[in-house]
């Protein structure tokens, strides 16, 4: 069967490529400040959006974003006025949106499938909208990596040491966060909000294994997120299997290979 | 000539505690300062309080003559190096010695702007002055203890700073990277004529250059002056809450003692 007989399934592969490259970028960001939990914290902002989007009588997908931005830009600065850690920041937003979320569909009358299909996703229903959305974050993010590349470095280093040469880190690190906030938002209707943990850190860990420097790690886990949602895709088509999980699956397996690349490395040394 | 560090009545209060009570001190340009005292006198927040990295909560700071925690604050730190006492454990983060060190160079480059010539040729600089070139292209996880404090003070000097901070740049090294580490300060500061703070609450560690010490204890200044001045067994032994023994011997060099005690 030819995958690129259907238009619904080079929109999916567009969307594909484009959500691999954002989440393996995002996801090394994720990863080297140590905050997977964003990931879970943000997919729940963007369901309690949502959910509050359906009773309000706006676009579902609009208002996850807006609520995902918002519950970014409150990490940082919570963390840093409660002088505690981002992860426990995250905690406090995390109970707060799920806290909404489950109040919101308290009020939702009839069916709940529009605001559930938030939690899993389906890359094959993606819009020509939400595609070009998809881009627009794409772009945005290749331009705040190559304008402050410099800073992030700095501040995946260390916030204070960053601090104390001169840089404004602190905007820097909220933009991190905001950014990563707003690409977990988009890429909840590829993936899944629950499935999108998978994706933003096992793809930058895999590039971990076989990478020595962060633009090659940056490269290569935008690379094996491409590779994964693309192996995900034709393998959910071929076996009408689940996308989501097959994504999942596949970045695992890229994961599992590069652990075996990088042992066998270090063992011949 | 105006201080290159200006500490009025500066106090810091955190959850009710006073961390830093009415200190008063001043940093002479060129000088080499040694803060001393024991574990929680204060020293490392004295230092942050230098960097901007801490705002006091009463009293005022100034360094270079401006507050290092004001809104003009990172164009200051741009000028101090700051070493901290604890490497920052970048777990994950790919990262060779080389650009480790670069990164001291970012505030002064600026933002939407790259690294030019100059500025990697200062880094390679900062690189041999600590004696790290031929680890310039290593990954910085497989350094040892000396070599990443090495690259902390390199990446400090890389900021070309007016100022450098140094928080117990020597503790946790064995004997020779504690001997390096102190040789390097001295040379720093007889060869360029840097103004230093140096923190330490090993006595053994106040490097000879020093011209000034500040002795604290529970968050106050004990006693401030020349080494001979404050170097005293009475001073010592009321900061640190034990008799400690100060000896000179015939080539000028203090050796401290704690009777009784394994100093």
């Amino acid at each position: 069967m030819d995958l690129f007989a259907y238009s619904f399934m080079v929109r999916a592969f567009i969307a594909a490529a484009l959500a691999g490259a954002v989440c393996g970028v995002v996801g090394v960001w994720v990863v080297l400040l140590n905050l997977p939990f964003i990931s879970v914290a943000m997919a729940h902002a963007a369901f309690a959006g949502a959910v509050f989007g359906v009773l309000l009588g706006v676009h579902p997908l609009l208002a996850a974003v807006v609520c995902c931005t918002l519950s970014a830009l409150a990490v940082g600065p919570l963390a840093d006025r409660a002088r505690m850690s981002a992860n426990a920041s995250l905690s406090v937003v995390f109970s707060l949106v799920l806290g909404a979320a489950f109040m919101g569909i308290g009020f939702i009358r009839g069916p709940k499938t529009e605001v559930l299909n938030y939690l899993w996703g389906n890359i094959l229903t993606v819009s020509p909208g939400h595609v070009q959305l998809l881009a627009v974050v794409a772009a945005v993010i290749g331009v705040f990596l190559a304008a402050c590349r410099k800073e992030i470095l700095a501040v995946l280093y260390d916030r204070e040491i960053a601090r104390s040469v001169g840089i404004r880190e602190g905007g820097i690190f909220y933009l991190l966060l905001t950014l990563t906030g707003i690409a977990v938002a988009l890429n909840i209707g590829t993936v899944g909000g629950l499935l999108i943990f998978s994706l933003l850190t096992t793809t930058p860990l895999a590039a971990r294994q076989v990478t020595r420097s962060l633009p090659a790690m940056y490269a290569v886990s935008a690379a094996f997120g491409t590779a994964a949602c693309f192996i995900g895709l034709a393998v959910s088509f071929w076996w009408s299997v689940p996308t989501g999980a097959s994504i999942i699956i596949a970045s695992g397996a890229i994961f599992g290979i590069c652990l075996m690349v990088s042992s066998l490395r270090r063992n011949s040394r | 000539m105006h201080a290159v560090v200006e500490l009025r009545s500066a106090g810091v209060l955190r959850q009710r505690r006073r961390i830093l009570h009415d200190i008063s001190l001043d940093v002479s340009p060129g000088s080499c300062t040694a803060v001393i005292g024991p574990n929680g006198a204060g020293k490392t927040t004295l230092l942050r309080v230098m960097d901007g990295l801490i705002r006091p909560t009463s009293g005022a700071v100034h360094v270079f003559g401006e507050d290092p925690a004001g809104p003009r604050g990172h164009q200051i730190r741009a000028d101090i190096g700051y070493v901290p006492q604890l490497h920052p454990v970048a777990e994950h983060l790919p990262i060779r010695v080389r650009d480790a060190v670069a990164i001291g160079r970012f505030g002064r480059v600026g933002l939407f702007r790259g690294m030019s010539a100059a500025d990697r040729h200062i880094v390679s600089d900062a690189l041999a002055r600590v004696g790290l070139t031929a680890l310039a292209d290593a990954a910085i996880e497989r350094l040892s203890g000396g070599e990443r404090q090495k690259t902390s003070i390199a990446r400090a000097l890389a900021q070309q700073p007016r100022l450098l901070l140094l928080d117990e740049p020597a503790a946790s090294l064995d004997p020779r990277s504690q001997r390096e580490v102190l040789d390097l300060i001295a040379s720093l500061h007889r060869d360029s004529g840097m103004t230093i703070v140096l923190v330490t609450h090993i006595l053994s560690h106040i490097p000879d250059a020093c011209d000034t010490v500040v002795v604290m204890a529970a968050g106050g200044v004990l006693a401030q002056g020349a080494p001979e001045e404050t170097l005293r067994d009475e001073v010592l032994s009321a900061a640190y809450g034990c008799r400690v023994v100060v000896t000179c011997t015939d080539d000028g060099r203090r050796h401290f003692h704690m009777p009784g005690g394994h100093g």
